[in-house]
This record gives C-alpha cells, sequence and structure tokens, in this order.
C-alpha cells in the first residue's frame, strides 16, 4: 500500500461537506487502493440495533454484490449481525462470525457465495451511540487480517471515526469560544443540518458577536496561526465564503501520524515563491533542485492550508513588504 | 543550504486572519480566516484583459478561462500574453506577487 494510499483515504475521511452519500463515496473510492480486491468496495452508514434496510444499497459496488450483501445480512440472527458491527474496526467478515472455512459454511454466506464470494475484509467504526460507517469488500477466499495490516488500517480507521463523529457534532456546533475560554453561542439557525451551512454561519455568529478585531482578538489569532505553523492543527476542510478563505482545523492528538510543523526551509520556500521566484530561482538561492523546492513548497502549502502557490504573494505580502522595506531603501540611496 | 534572508525566518499570519475555536462533542476545532486576494490591476489593461488577468490569479488554466468566456483557448493565448507584455511581467506568478493588492503589493525582479 503506497504511503500516498493512506493521505488520500484520511484525507477522504474529513471531507465534511456534502451529503453522507457523497461522503461514503469518497470514501469508497479513496479506500479502492487498500480494501479492493477485485469485486469494489462497499460502503454504508449503519446503526447497531436497529437493522432496516431502508431500500438503500451500499454505495460504491454494483447492485449485485450489494444485494448479496444485504440478503446475507438479512439470513444472520441478531447476535451475529451485532458481532459484524461490534467487533473490532479492522477483520475480515468471517472472523468476526468465528469462521474459519469462509462466510459459505453457514447459510447467509449463500447469496454471497453465488458471486464467487468466500469471505468480506471489513472496516467499522461507530460512535457511543452505536451509529456509524462500514466499508467492505469482497474476498474468493477466506481471509486472515495479518498483524502488519490491521495496524495500518486501524490508525486510518481512527480518522475514519474522527471523520465520522465531526461530520455528526457539526450540525449541532453547541458553542464557538475564544481561546481564552469566553464562549459565544451559535444558537438558532446554526443549529440547521446542512454541515456548511452550519460551520459558515456558527463562525459568523462568532465574528458577529465581535465585531471590529480588538488587540485582543488580533493577540489570540496569532497565537491560533503559530500554533498551526507548528503543527498542533491539522487543516481537516476549508471553504470560501463572502471574500475570505476559511480553514477548519482539528487539534492533533499527541499520537498523530500527521501534524508536523512548518520547517524553516518550508517557510523559506513558501516566501521566496511569493515573491514570484520561479523554483529554479529558489532552487539556485538555497543550493537545492527545482523539483526539491517545489516538492517543499507543496509540502509547506499543505500545511498551511494553502491552495495553490499563486496565492502566496497576497497572503504574505505584509511580511515581504516589511522585510523588504530596508533592501529598497538601502538600493534607492544608491 | 544558503542563507536565510533577514526577517523571513518564519511566515506571520496573513492581514486579517481571524481565529475562533470551536467544541465539538469533546473535541476542540480551530476556525481561521483570511481575505481572499483583491487583485490592483492596472487601468492600462482593457477591460477584458483584467478578467482573464483576475481568473488567471485566481488558478485557472487557459482552457477554463476560454470556456467560462465563451471564446477560444488562442484568443485567451493572445491576451494573456497581451497582459504579461503591458505589465512586463513573464509568469502569472510574477503577475501575482506584482499586484497583490495596493501599495503593498511586490515590485519583483529589482523594479
Amino acid at each position: 500500500m503506497p504511503p500516498s494510499a493512506v493521505v488520500t483515504a484520511v484525507d477522504a475521511c474529513y471531507a465534511l461537506l456534502g451529503t453522507e452519500r457523497q461522503w461514503i463515496e469518497g470514501l469508497t473510492r479513496a479506500f479502492s487502493p487498500m480494501l479492493d480486491a477485485g469485486f469494489g468496495v462497499a460502503g454504508w452508514a449503519f446503526g447497531v440495533g436497529e437493522w432496516t434496510w431502508d431500500g438503500q444499497l451500499p454505495v460504491g459496488v454494483d447492485s449485485n454484490f450489494g444485494k448479496a450483501m444485504w440478503e446475507a445480512a438479512a439470513l444472520m440472527s441478531d447476535e451475529q449481525l451485532l458481532r459484524c458491527f461490534t467487533t473490532g474496526r479492522v477483520t475480515s467478515g468471517a472472523e468476526r462470525l468465528g469462521l474459519t472455512k469462509g462466510m459459505d459454511e453457514e447459510a447467509f454466506g449463500g447469496p454471497l457465495a453465488l458471486l464467487g464470494l468466500k469471505d468480506l475484509r471489513a472496516l467499522t467504526v461507530s460512535d457511543a451511540t452505536g451509529r456509524g460507517v462500514a466499508l467492505a469488500s469482497g474476498l474468493s477466499q477466506p481471509y486472515r487480517t495479518s498483524r502488519r495490516e490491521a495496524d495500518k488500517l486501524e490508525r486510518v480507521s481512527a480518522h475514519l471515526l474522527a471523520g465520522f463523529r465531526l461530520r455528526q457534532s457539526i450540525a449541532r456546533i453547541d458553542a464557538v469560544h475564544e481561546p481564552g475560554g469566553r464562549s459565544v453561542h451559535a444558537e438558532g439557525e446554526a443549529r440547521q443540518p446542512d454541515h456548511q451551512e452550519s460551520l459558515v454561519r456558527a463562525v459568523k455568529a462568532y465574528e458577529q458577536a465581535h465585531g471590529a478585531r480588538s488587540v485582543s482578538n488580533a493577540e489570540s489569532a496569532l497565537e491560533a496561526w503559530e500554533a498551526l505553523v507548528a503543527g498542533r492543527w491539522s487543516i481537516v476542510e476549508q471553504f470560501e465564503s463572502d471574500g475570505r478563505r476559511y480553514l477548519f482545523a482539528r487539534r492533533n492528538p499527541p499520537e498523530a501520524p500527521r501534524g508536523s510543523p512548518l520547517s524553516p526551509v518550508e517557510a523559506h520556500v513558501l516566501l521566496l515563491r511569493a515573491q514570484g521566484l520561479t523554483y529554479k530561482l529558489i532552487g539556485y538561492e538555497l543550493g537545492i533542485t527545482a523539483t526539491t523546492a517545489n516538492r517543499v513548497a507543496r509540502l509547506g502549502m499543505r500545511k498551511i492550508g494553502v491552495r495553490q502557490d499563486i496565492e502566496l504573494p497576497a497572503l504574505f505580502r505584509g511580511q515581504l513588504a516589511a522585510a523588504l522595506a530596508p533592501l529598497r531603501a538601502r538600493s534607492a540611496d544608491r | 543550504m544558503g542563507k536565510r534572508p533577514p526577517g523571513l525566518a518564519v511566515l506571520a499570519p496573513p492581514r486579517d486572519l481571524r481565529a475562533s475555536r470551536v467544541a465539538a462533542d469533546g473535541d476542540e476545532y480551530l476556525l481561521l480566516s483570511y481575505p481572499l486576494p483583491d487583485w490592483d490591476l492596472p487601468a492600462i489593461l482593457s477591460l477584458a484583459e483584467k478578467d482573464v488577468a483576475r481568473a488567471l490569479l485566481a488558478g485557472a488554466a487557459q482552457s477554463q478561462i476560454a470556456r467560462v468566456r465563451g471564446t477560444s483557448s488562442r484568443t485567451v493565448a493572445n491576451q494573456i500574453a497581451s497582459v504579461f507584455r503591458k505589465l512586463r511581467v513573464t509568469s502569472r506568478m510574477e503577475l501575482a506577487a506584482r499586484y497583490s493588492g495596493g501599495e503593498s503589493g511586490l515590485r519583483a525582479r529589482g523594479d
């Protein structure tokens, strides 16, 4: 599994905007390099204890596979279903059900066997209420999850759960507060179910409550920026509204694989790029190749939520103007 | 690795940066926002050239600009060439560096 596959999957977990179905479709595509064994990756939301088929088949797979999974589920006892959705986050279907020769040794495996499937590789996460999301792929042979694979997928599934919880919670953001702790409640309209609208309204409720930026708020913004640059937060979503770019970041747990701070070299490359220098010239300046300069810039941009390098000059013009002023003055004196 | 220019060791926050924290289900989220660029293009450009330049600075590809404006890609290429010639720049990055807003816009390449 290439490292880029993990990055793609983690990014898909935090796609906060759009409908649940769009999110799950994105997940099935992003997790495909990790899970797909030739039959596609199925994804669906579930609620433990309320297993009902409302006519919605899993997304990401053809309808035959989707129907077969539902038919298999319909043949399972409640206890077996519960084991499918609560026994660990990353195991095969047969492992979850305690079967050694594949799911087709039980009656419920029949619908799957008709498609040549003997097992499913499944990744499920759920919150404290029992609601969650499942991703599964079909396997033509019984499968045992290796320790190494389970460890790797466990790390990704932690992001899947975080993304799921975040999506659930954005719709009911209950408070926006300053770093100092004072709360500003985003009530009424901010509680609408549409995630993007909720987020935008919560931010605007905060900004309206504070009006013009005071010195203390500017200091708070500076603290927040420094924390972002230091890698204590990871950007999980960004959007534009009313002429502003909004970045939405999650606090990194200490053991998080992401969240490395912006290095001095990355900062230096970004500032040189912001001056309009080509990567070739930046390479000359820093004694690195143009390709390396480009790669370093992309890493740096990712860390501070900049999509394209064309945005850099405007973003850092104040800093660059201040830094270059003495040089210009010296140049004018000559 | 070359010497770092004085005063450029760290990235200062963007102008008019706003920040707030969001508490949700026991997790903490940070919301940051800053203004999108307000390109300060000179009057020497025609209206069509300004439109094309703004699209270019927003990161649009030549073909995308042509599609949105309902013109051919060749026309857009000519307009971009005209913008670069009039403003004496050689790339969109240089364009961005020079016209990223008001008096503080940078003048690259020793202007």
